[in-house]
């Protein structure tokens, strides 16, 4: 019998990541040789503590010609079994996770039913625009 | 040619690498148009409302929705009853239809010579290659609904998700009657995409016990993922993950 991997992964951290990085183009770079490449600074920085699910997070992104090539998790949640098991468990997987995202080019994604009323936010129709396919709304329905 | 349209309740999406003009693709959604035409649990002129409204006989239906009464009774044979087209009193093969919509879509397509595309109908994927074109499929994380959480590069493939996130609780676990709560997406990997969408629905209903079901199933993956983050892979799909998802866990 094949075996099934139990594999945790606290997907929620990933939102708090998603706007850190948004922050992280308006922020002045700690390191005074940063210089501007790519999408992000290059240097190090620390993000403020953020309130998660699992607790807070801290952490800190180590950028080279505008690719991350570093996420350290300063300050996981640790005050509860519960969020000490999330934590051993979804810290790699969110760093990995971090540093391949940006590589990452998908044609298509498959999630529960979207709705044609859903589509339009869509990952699906994000990626449709970026193969300049032609979007019919004609026959939208919801 | 990538082109999306609305039909079936969902956006459609169906991309063909080099096609010149979009006939082909045009043919494909005024496929799946009919289908709905005679399929929709909404729209009063369809054949299955005026079934469910006894205004057709159960002999007398088309061939079209006797093929689908019986794989709907297969399917739930199959399934132990977790996939189950039965809806409060009505026959409601929705969860049916999209899959075998998209294979009807598929065989179209094949048969007119050209065996390198991808269908794409509301988390339903199917992509097909000569080996030449690599396709890269990614699951949607369900608690983050515009990023992926892994990526599968594939030349053939079929991939089905289901969960109610999208839509609401629409699967409900029939032995209890209430909504499945053990997981909040279920996607299935494998050579059918209706077999892999019946397999997605009924896995979603089993919840953890579905894992083993779909361990005795030849040839399908599973990738189920629960409200706290927490996801369960078999091993082959582990594999077939290029990113995210299987970098830590352990074996249960």
């Amino acid at each position: 019998m094949k075996k099934t991997i139990l594999i945790l992964l606290a997907v929620a951290v990933l939102g708090v990541l998603a706007v850190y990085f948004v922050r992280i183009e308006d922020r002045t770079p700690t390191s005074s040789a940063a210089i501007k490449s790519g999408t992000y600074s290059n240097g190090t920085f620390k993000g403020v503590s953020a309130e998660t699910a699992y607790g807070p997070v801290e952490i800190k992104i180590v950028i080279e010609n505008g690719k991350i090539i570093d996420v350290v998790y300063l300050d996981m949640p640790s005050d509860d079994g519960r969020s000490t098991e999330i934590t051993g468990f979804s810290s790699p997987a969110l760093k990995e996770n971090t540093l391949k995202a940006q590589s990452a080019e998908i044609d298509f994604v498959s999630g529960a039913t979207i709705t044609s009323y859903g589509y339009q936010q869509s990952l699906q129709a994000a990626l449709d625009k970026a193969s300049g396919s032609e979007v019919n709304y004609r026959n939208s329905e919801v | 040619m990538r082109r999306t349209a609305f039909t079936m309740g969902t956006a459609v999406v169906i991309d063909i690498p080099g096609l010149k003009d979009d006939k082909i693709i045009e043919l494909a959604f005024q496929q799946l148009r009919q289908i709905d035409e005679r399929f929709s649990p909404y729209k009063k002129t369809s054949e299955l409302y005026r079934f469910n409204q006894g205004l057709i006989a159960a002999g007398r239906v088309s061939s079209d929705m006797k093929a689908v009464m019986k794989a709907c009774l297969d399917a739930e044979i199959h399934t132990n009853g977790y996939f189950s087209a039965k809806y409060s009193g009505i026959f409601d093969p929705s969860g049916y239809v999209k899959g075998w919509a998209v294979d009807r879509v598929r065989r179209s397509i094949l048969d007119q010579g050209l065996n390198t595309f991808c269908i794409s109908a509301g988390g339903d994927i199917v992509a097909s290659s000569n080996g030449e074109k690599t396709w890269r499929i990614g699951i949607l994380n369900p608690l983050k609904k515009t990023e992926a959480i892994g990526n599968i590069s594939t030349t053939s493939l079929s991939l089905a998700t289901s969960g109610n996130y999208e839509r609401g609780n629409h699967i409900v676990n029939p032995v209890t009657g209430s909504a499945p709560g053990d997981f909040v997406s279920v996607s299935i990997a494998g050579p059918d995409i209706i077999e892999a969408d019946v397999l997605a629905t009924a896995v979603f209903a089993m919840g953890k016990n579905g894992l083993d079901f779909i361990d005795k199933q030849e040839g399908y993956e599973v990738l189920a993922i629960d409200s706290r983050g927490r996801f369960y892979s078999s091993a082959e799909m582990e594999t077939m993950l290029e990113q995210g998802l299987t970098i830590t866990g352990k074996v249960v």
